[in-house]
């Protein structure tokens, strides 16, 4: 079960949220609002505590925070009825892909998104059952060195084809770069384990929100990722 | 303004501190030793592998002792810390220097990144080092207010990977020594992303004064002990 805690500005009347939320409840999503009065309020990881402390004391397994409305509500919340598999995960971003300035980093970018489609093509190459079989002929397979690559291979490729079952359990189009959480972290699904440690860190607020998640990460302490 | 200096450093590790008291006596600095939280007390009480939350744990330890003294700004080293000549003016001369309020300095990061500064360099990562030094330069120089402590160029809101060598005030470490417990973040980590977060003012050299050695890492045997 998935608890959905959305986003709403003091004062503001939102049309747009309003049916967001008839969405949300029209798919059976528990439904909370979070008012807050200043965008600054958004960078400020105390109101990302005050939401996790509420989902603790909630029965669900995971919360979905939505300080901003996905571009495509309907279709957002339509593949989120239908993810099977968000338990395995403890942070997942949603945030549309924001594109940078230098080409190189878009190009990079893209390397990174498809990293999983990459590396599944080029290790499931009839080459590496060539080298297979060679291996085999001359007797290299009790070497520890073929032993290990090929071991090493096998992980990769299990790895990356996981990452893209994952990926297209939300929808066929989605991919899903494993530890590839970026600033700007608005739309997040996040685990009770990980909400646990959270709700404890950073009482001196030294952090903004963006850069507890995208610490939190890169720490490698827990399985994050971000969904595009 | 002054300024007291201190090692993290393993009990066991006597070969880190031999080697790091023979170059602060040669260059005439005072650092006062503290000992190094090791990873057994840490287990099962941290999201991170005892050794790193040992590592920050134990630089908490050197600001708790610094908080004890009455000093304006605590120099924080690790035993694996290699001085260059540079480095040497720049902390005997330090508490002389005019700077720029501040509540991080970092004068020691790795060049390479994810890579041990070993000092040894190689043709390509020479230059490489070169034109970056000369890019920061640029962009500092396009900033509308340059930040010196004396000769070395400072860049705002940026911290590096490695917590070898760094100076920081008194209200900061009032702060630093509750963050982060339980330990979720590494040290360098923890100070990469608060520097980020550009609540404070977190500085590092526009070029790095002080290396690490290529001794074992005392991470990898907090873990393994």
């Amino acid at each position: 079960m998935v608890k959905v805690y959305i986003f709403r500005e003091n004062l503001k009347e939102s049309s747009e949220f309003d049916s967001f939320k008839d969405l949300c409840k029209a798919h059976s999503f528990e439904c909370a609002e979070v008012i807050f009065s200043f965008k600054e309020e958004l960078d400020d990881f105390e109101i990302d505590r005050k939401i996790l402390i509420d989902f603790l004391n909630n029965g669900v397994a995971l919360a979905l925070v939505l300080k901003e409305i996905p571009e495509n509500p309907a279709v957002f919340i339509a593949n989120l009825a239908n993810f099977r598999r968000a338990d395995q995960i403890d942070l997942l971003q949603f945030d549309p892909v924001r594109r940078r300035v230098f080409l190189d980093r878009n190009r990079v970018k893209f390397l990174v998104e498809n990293q999983s489609v990459f590396l599944v093509r080029l290790l499931s190459l009839k080459f590496f059952d060539f080298l297979d079989k060679s291996a085999n002929r001359f007797r290299l397979n009790q070497s520890n060195f073929v032993q290990r690559f090929k071991n090493r291979r096998i992980r990769v490729l299990n790895r990356s084809q996981a990452a893209i079952d994952f990926g297209r359990q939300f929808s066929r189009r989605s991919k899903f770069t494993s530890g590839q959480t970026e600033p700007g972290c608005k739309q997040y699904l996040i685990s009770r384990t990980c909400a646990e440690t959270l709700v404890e860190f950073d009482l001196e607020n030294l952090l903004s929100s963006d850069m507890v998640f995208l610490g939190v990460s890169r720490a490698g302490n827990f399985r994050t990722g971000r969904l595009i | 303004m002054t300024t007291s200096s201190y090692v993290i450093n393993l009990d066991s590790r006597e070969d880190r501190r031999n080697e790091f008291f023979s170059q602060t006596d040669l260059i005439g600095v005072k650092v006062e030793r503290i000992s190094a939280v090791h990873a057994e007390a840490t287990k099962n009480s941290h999201s991170t592998p005892p050794g790193v939350a040992a590592c920050w744990l134990s630089h908490q330890k050197a600001l708790l002792r610094f908080l004890e003294t009455d000093h304006n700004f605590a120099l924080i080293f690790e035993d694996d810390a290699i001085f260059t000549t540079r480095a040497a003016r720049f902390i005997l001369e330090f508490d002389s220097y005019s700077k720029p309020e501040f509540d991080v300095l970092q004068i020691g990061y790795l060049d390479k990144r994810g890579k041990l500064d070993s000092g040894a360099r190689d043709l390509h990562s020479h230059l490489k080092a070169r034109i970056n030094h000369l890019l920061q330069k640029i962009r500092v120089s396009l900033d509308s207010k340059i930040h010196k402590v004396g000769s070395e160029l400072l860049i705002p809101d940026s911290f590096e990977a490695g917590t070898h060598a760094y100076i920081c005030s008194r209200t900061m470490a009032q702060r630093l020594v509750k963050f982060n417990v339980p330990v979720v973040l590494a040290a360098d980590l923890a100070f990469i992303q608060i520097a980020r977060s550009k609540k404070y003012k977190y500085f590092r050299l526009s070029r790095s004064l002080i290396g690490q050695s290529d001794s074992v890492s005392s991470i990898h045997l907090r873990q393994t002990t």
